[in-house]
């Protein structure tokens, strides 16, 4: 669907809950890749990205327009996933890497090997590495969304890949 | 400044975040070092894995699934207005029961008294639970560092 955030957005406030649809449609398969990326469980990757964009919903009326939605929108769904890995306290083991059936057409070698370093990695290296690398986010955004330094996140990120050839080897 | 301080900067010379200034001193630290320039290639290196499986989207595809994946977080928006809607009218209809038989039979003289006074007590404890887990609740959202941040 065609159109820019703010015009949806304003509808949405308007009270138009099928304005949300293209919002939805435009960031829902990265949402959903961030909160797998974070809690590691394909079903309640798709829980928690839903959960945020109803909270976003909800929240609408206090965000301004002018804005870019995703990081805004961005910064639920992060609280929203660490809220429930708080609840949920549990350690996740390596062999709880999400069903490769739900992917789309990985090839089998690097791709696989890429997928599995990542998962290996802790909650901390992973979020920095798939903000960066995978949402496309720029350091003064991920510094926004993380309230940290920027120094901080080249730091955050330079650990993480060292970590992650690390675990590629 | 030690290697080791440099190491960061790396990471955005790789991301192309680097002030210009910032970037001239690396490449002058990077001329004569290297450990850098090899920890640089390697940096070099991931990004490129990482960047050639950015397009390999790890959400699942196909259009049924997101048309599911949107028809349920619309249901579920519209569950809640039609939660919230509920419970205001039954605030609404219990505000409305509880005034009215307060004022017609706590205050009807033909009553026993003992009654009264028992359905005034079990009234107040009532009002006073409800009070204090209202504010509870309202306390602890004001100090969830979890909940949605407003910008």
């Amino acid at each position: 669907m065609e159109g820019s955030d703010g015009t949806w957005i304003e509808a949405c406030k308007s009270g138009q809950r099928a304005a949300f649809e293209p919002l939805v449609r435009r960031y829902g398969p990265r949402a959903y890749r961030f909160a797998l990326a974070l809690v590691r469980d394909a079903e309640e990757a798709k829980d928690l990205s839903q959960e945020a964009f109803i909270r976003a919903y909800v929240s609408m009326h206090r965000f301004d327009s002018e804005r870019p939605f995703y990081p805004w929108f961005l910064t639920i769904l992060r609280n929203v996933c660490l809220s429930h890995l708080r609840r949920r306290r549990v350690k996740v083991d390596l062999e709880q890497i999400p069903e490769l059936e739900d992917r789309r057409e990985l090839s089998p070698d690097v791709k696989v090997r890429v997928e599995q370093a990542l998962m290996s990695l802790s909650t901390h290296d992973r979020e920095i590495l798939e903000l960066k690398a995978f949402q496309d986010l720029s350091y003064r955004e991920i510094s926004e969304l993380l309230e940290i330094p920027r120094g901080t996140v080249m730091s955050r990120l330079y650990h993480a890949r060292r970590r992650f050839k690390d675990a590629m080897t | 400044m030690k290697c080791q301080e440099w190491k960061p900067l790396l990471s955005g010379y790789v991301d192309r975040e680097l002030t210009a200034e910032e970037e001239d001193r690396l490449k002058n630290h990077l001329s004569h070092c290297s450990e850098c320039r090899v920890d640089l290639q390697e940096l070099r290196d991931i990004e490129g894995v990482t960047s050639a499986m950015k397009d390999e989207s790890f959400a699942p595809a196909g259009d049924v699934f997101w048309d599911r994946y949107w028809l349920s977080v619309y249901n579920r928006i519209e569950r809640g207005v039609g939660w919230l809607l509920l419970s205001l009218g039954a605030a609404a209809l219990v505000g409305f029961g509880a005034w009215h038989f307060a004022t017609g039979f706590l205050f009807d003289a033909n009553a026993p008294l003992i009654v009264r006074v028992g359905t005034a007590l079990v009234i107040a404890g009532g009002a006073v639970l409800v009070v204090s887990v209202v504010r509870e609740r309202i306390r602890t959202y004001r100090h969830d560092p979890y909940k949605e941040v407003k910008r």
